[in-house]
């Protein structure tokens, strides 16, 4: 048994390809082998900024022989006197074989005649061979870039390759990189390690690198890291700040982990929390301590009594650098952050209503006035909405004040500098100036969430003032012509849509889009005369933009794409779907409990049965109660009262308002069951199609008003099996 | 090592490494990239290597020179090779040798940065280069330039020169900065940079800026028409620092922003097609020339 190794030299890889490689590597690698016939023990990549590996232990010498069956002629085809014909002597020679050696076989069709052929397996050697350039060529990432005069294309230009089957050099080229790449046994160590670094055989690859000053293992390099980091924490009483994303990057940051502790002076804890955190971990990797685990204040204004005046530092320094090391970081620390003591003095200087007042002379986009204006138009929608969700008095307040200060912070120096912090910096600045906690924390929410996956609006202020600022965009943007097209959505209304759908539902709250809408676009003809705007045109467009992101949402978290159709589809109106979101979501939720409890397929069943029928009757699709339309004296069997009575029970429900009606209806469909196998196959069934036309007319009204009953949960039509 | 001689010392460096020494281009500027000596030239198929130092003006970063760590009017040292040589990363290791600075006794390291030059149609990947933690240099293997794919590829090393000073000379500000045995930074450009600041800042006519935006715009544009993109490329900077102007007067947003960089890149890019058009007109010239 043998042990490979392959070594793909870089320069400095993207902390994060590091990390992703690894897992695609051992895919790509172990889909090879399988399709290539070779075993293997164990198969495991790692990783360092300078380089890629992936060792195979416990590989074979050769592939497996590859033995297979063929089928030739029909027996008697082959042999005649038990002969071989023609037929069996050109088969046999295909297969590499005598006509002996051909077998005859019973089969379906008869007897055949068949050849076993054996390919001989291929060295090990050789196999790998061929199959590296492969893999280097199929890894993915972000951004592959070019480099020299060469076509080849990877994460960093590719500088050295080590191959090697136990100790012999498995022989590859690589020629489409600039210099082609031939491999060798010689890696190379840390970059303070002089010279090249020559591996005796695969098996020695980590410990002879190690003994280079690279940690090649990437998880233990990040349990070294892990367990430096927390003993210092402990040392210093206090807690990581050290969210998940920062430690992965810092595990591919450095080949050689070292801890340096830095302080800075407590001077900066003048400075918010957030603003030091930001510096830390987005600016320098640093690793912030955190006083305690109890939840800081996201209003805080000085970070004493949150955060530490110290900082951890992940270096790929030498230990006899380490002072030199510190130094330097502490240094650029401070520097860093006396530039934002001086941003946060230089606006403090300022009030929020001068900044306010600043908006003015901010172009938001051609056409849309400034980011006064879009604080304005902000502020109606804030209003609306507060009185179209019949907000509290006490919120409606605070929204209200909150709507036209929001923006303020845009034009802050702090934020010119870390445009991360917007919100954060205008919230304390508003706290510190004696706004209310809801309206400084509504300023601060109002950008939530930033993202997919990021934290929604925890104050119902905030949630409100969110909702106005994605409407004003969508509709701004909107007003100017402009689309989110493919890849090319540079205002972000997407995630705008997104953001509005996810906030509601999250609230829970049932907002009539299509009212909101309809207003909104007679307000925005008024306020952009130049724009030309058609306000039914532009909230259709609207509304079919959020429908599209109501249905990619849903799917994104996981509901099968036949619920979303059949609640968010393109079958169903827009009006239906958007008087109420939060209603469209609590249908999809029900449809796919009703699926994961296998309810589901009796429901449609019935649905689907009386839906076809229903075509061809004579009935508004919104007519939900068969009161007036279904004429007992036309009855001619009691399983057509069955059914009226079964759409009795289910009008009760469907014509109710609300979201506690669909799970009753949805029990009463499937229940009705048994009453509509009655009435089209049972004893006392009817014939539907009858040629009496008041009596067809009656019972096609019965089905359809059953599909129109469904509907009010579904378009069931759009389900699959 | 005074600055003076980091610059005298790279140029050294350089030379010794075959590269042109070259001297700052004579039109406002944002970065030492927008020089035609890298923008241009890192254009076609014609290898170069080139060093110069280049003044970049940031308006936004002005800070009256009260702010010991930035100012609107600051160096680079700007490094183009192209095609990218092999071992690029060791031979810029030594240029920080000549400056005293030793790898062994720091934690130096190349940390992703991808570059984008909105303005420039421009992109490529690369790192910041950090020394104890303050990034002293923008290391970048060019893919695109003005919308036009590199072949090949040029590798565009950018020193920021007063911070490697302070870190070199040991100071707290830049304008404590030696710049010679005698003057230190402040006393030449101190008096500039609080006149300029006031001007970016408020003294400016955003009325007037936008009315030179237009007019360096309709000029470049009618220039790339003409098929003359040297004097194009002129325009298209002065419109790249006219925005900029307008953007230290805070009078546009992130939205309009967008908009405006979209119609310098789109001449960007019309001068680069211009200008490659215009070296394969000559039959790309340099390409016969031994490699540097």
């Amino acid at each position: 048994m043998a042990t490979f190794l392959l070594e793909i030299g870089t320069e400095e890889l993207p902390a994060d390809f590091v990390r992703l490689a690894q897992p695609q590597l051992e895919a790509i690698v172990a889909r090879d082998l399988q399709d290539a016939r070779l075993s293997w023990d164990s198969l495991k990549a790692s990783g360092t900024p300078r380089r890629l590996a992936v060792t195979i232990a416990g590989l074979p010498e050769r592939q497996q022989d590859l033995i297979e069956e063929r089928k030739g002629p029909p027996a008697q085809q082959a042999f005649r006197d038990g002969q071989p014909t023609p037929a069996a002597l050109g088969f046999a020679r295909r297969c590499g074989c005598d006509p002996e050696q051909l077998e005859i076989r019973d089969t379906d069709k008869g007897p055949f005649v068949f050849a076993r052929t054996t390919e001989a397996g291929r060295s090990a050697e050789a196999v790998l061979a061929s199959c590296i350039p492969g893999w280097i060529r199929s890894l993915q990432g972000r951004r592959f870039m070019r480099w020299g005069d060469g076509d080849g294309r990877f994460s960093r230009p590719l500088r050295w390759l080590v191959a090697l089957l136990d100790g012999a050099v498995v022989p590859v080229q690589l020629t489409d990189v600039d210099p082609p790449l031939t491999s060798d046994r010689l890696s190379r160590g840390h970059r303070l390690h002089q010279g090249a670094v020559m591996i005796p055989s695969a098996g020695a690859y980590a410990a002879t690198l190690a003994a280079a000053d690279v940690q090649v293992d990437r998880q233990a390099r990040g349990q070294m890291i892990r367990r430096e980091l927390e003993a210092a924490a402990t040392r210093a009483g206090a807690e990581l700040d050290l969210p998940g994303a920062l430690f992965d990057e810092l595990i591919d940051l450095v080949e050689s982990p070292r801890l340096i502790e830095g302080s800075i002076d407590a001077e900066y804890l003048a400075l918010p929390p957030e603003v030091l955190s930001t510096v830390m971990r987005s600016h320098q990797r640093y690793v912030p301590l955190r006083l305690s685990a109890a939840k800081a204040d996201p209003l805080a204004l000085v970070a004493e009594g949150v955060l530490l005046p110290r900082f951890l530092c992940i270096s790929n320094g030498l230990e006899a650098a380490a002072a030199t090391i510190r130094r330097g970081n502490v240094r650029v620390l401070r520097a860093r952050l006396a530039d934002a003591a001086f941003f946060l003095a230089a606006d403090r200087r300022q009030s929020s209503a001068e900044r306010v007042e600043a908006l003015n002379r901010v172009t938001f986009a051609e056409g849309l006035g400034s980011l006064a204006d879009r604080s304005q138009r902000l502020a109606w929608l804030a209003d609306l909405l507060c009185r179209s969700l019949e907000i509290g008095d006490d919120t409606a307040t605070a929204v209200r004040r909150a709507a036209p200060l929001c923006k303020h912070d845009l034009v802050s120096q702090m934020v010119g500098e870390f445009p991360e912090l917007q919100g954060v910096m205008g919230a304390k600045y508003l706290l510190a100036e004696g706004e209310t906690r809801t309206v400084a924390l509504a300023v601060l929410e109002h950008y939530q969430p930033r993202g997919a996956g990021d934290a929604l609006p925890e104050s119902e202020a905030g949630a409100l003032l969110a909702l106005a600022e994605r409407l004003e965009l969508l509709l701004s943007i909107f007003a100017r012509g402009e689309r989110p097209s493919g890849s090319s959505d540079p205002y972000a209304l997407r995630r705008a849509g997104n953001g509005l759908l996810q906030i509601l539902w999250d609230r829970g709250w049932s907002l009539d889009l299509v009212a909101v809408m309809a207003a909104a676009t007679a307000h925005w003809q008024g306020l952009l005369p130049a724009l030309a705007i058609q306000p039914a045109a532009l909230a259709a467009d609207l509304l079919e933009f959020l429908r599209q992101r109501l249905a990619s949402l849903l799917e994104e978290e996981g509901f099968s794409a036949d619920l979303v159709q059949a609640v968010a589809g393109e079958s169903v109106s827009l009006e239906r779907l958007l008087r109420d979101p939060a209603d469209a979501r609590a249908r999809v939720e029900l449809l796919r409990r009703l699926r994961d409890e296998e309810r589901l397929p009796l429901v449609q069943a019935v649905v689907q049965r009386a839906s076809r029928l229903a075509e061809q009757a004579d009935l508004a699709a919104d007519l939900l109660s068969p009161a007036g339309v279904v004429d007992p004296a036309l009855f001619a069997s009691p399983s057509e009262a069955a059914v009226l009575s079964v759409l009795e029970r289910l009008a009760v429900h469907a014509a109710a308002s609300g979201t506690a009606r669909y799970d009753p209806l949805a029990r009463l469909l499937g229940e009705s069951g048994a009453t509509l196998s009655a009435f089209f196959d049972g004893d006392d069934s009817v014939m539907v199609m009858c040629d009496e036309p008041e009596v067809r007319r009656n019972r096609l009204r019965l089905l359809a008003v059953l599909r129109n009953q469904a509907a009010v949960l579904a378009d069931f039509a759009r389900l699959g099996g | 090592m005074l600055f003076q001689d980091i610059i005298a010392s790279l140029n050294r460096f350089w030379a010794d490494q075959g590269c042109l020494i070259l001297q700052p281009y004579d039109t406002e500027k944002g970065a030492g990239t927008m020089s035609p000596h890298t923008v241009l030239r890192a254009i076609g198929p014609e290898p170069w290597a080139v060093a110069y130092p280049e003044p970049c003006r940031r308006p936004t970063d002005g800070r009256y020179g009260d702010n010991p760590n930035r100012a609107q009017h600051y160096f680079q040292y700007q490094v183009l090779i192209k095609p990218s040589p092999d071992a690029i990363q060791e031979t810029y290791l030594a240029s920080l040798e000549t400056l005293g600075i030793h790898a062994a006794e720091h934690d130096i390291r190349f940390v992703e940065d991808n570059w984008e030059s909105p303005t420039l149609g421009a992109w490529g990947v690369g790192w910041e280069v950090w020394l104890d933690g303050m990034e002293v240099t923008q290391f970048t293997y060019f893919q695109q330039c003005g919308g036009l794919d590199c072949r090949p590829v040029s590798i565009e090393i950018t020193y920021g020169l007063e911070r490697l000073a302070m870190y070199l000379q040991d100071v707290e500000s830049i304008w404590d900065l030696r710049w010679n045995g005698e003057r230190s930074y402040g006393d030449i450009w101190l008096p500039f940079e609080k006149g300029q600041c006031t001007y970016n800042f408020e003294a400016s006519n955003p009325e007037r800026l936008l009315q030179l935006f237009a007019l360096h715009e309709a000029e470049a544009a009618d220039l790339v028409a003409a098929g003359l993109p040297a004097p194009a490329l002129d325009h298209v900077l002065k419109c790249s620092h006219t925005f900029n102007l307008l953007e230290a007067r805070g009078v546009i947003s992130v939205t309009e922003r967008t908009a405006t960089i979209g119609r310098i890149r789109h001449l960007a890019r019309q001068v680069a097609e211009a200008w490659l058009e215009e070296r394969r007109a000559l039959g790309f010239p340099l390409l016969g020339a031994p490699p540097a």
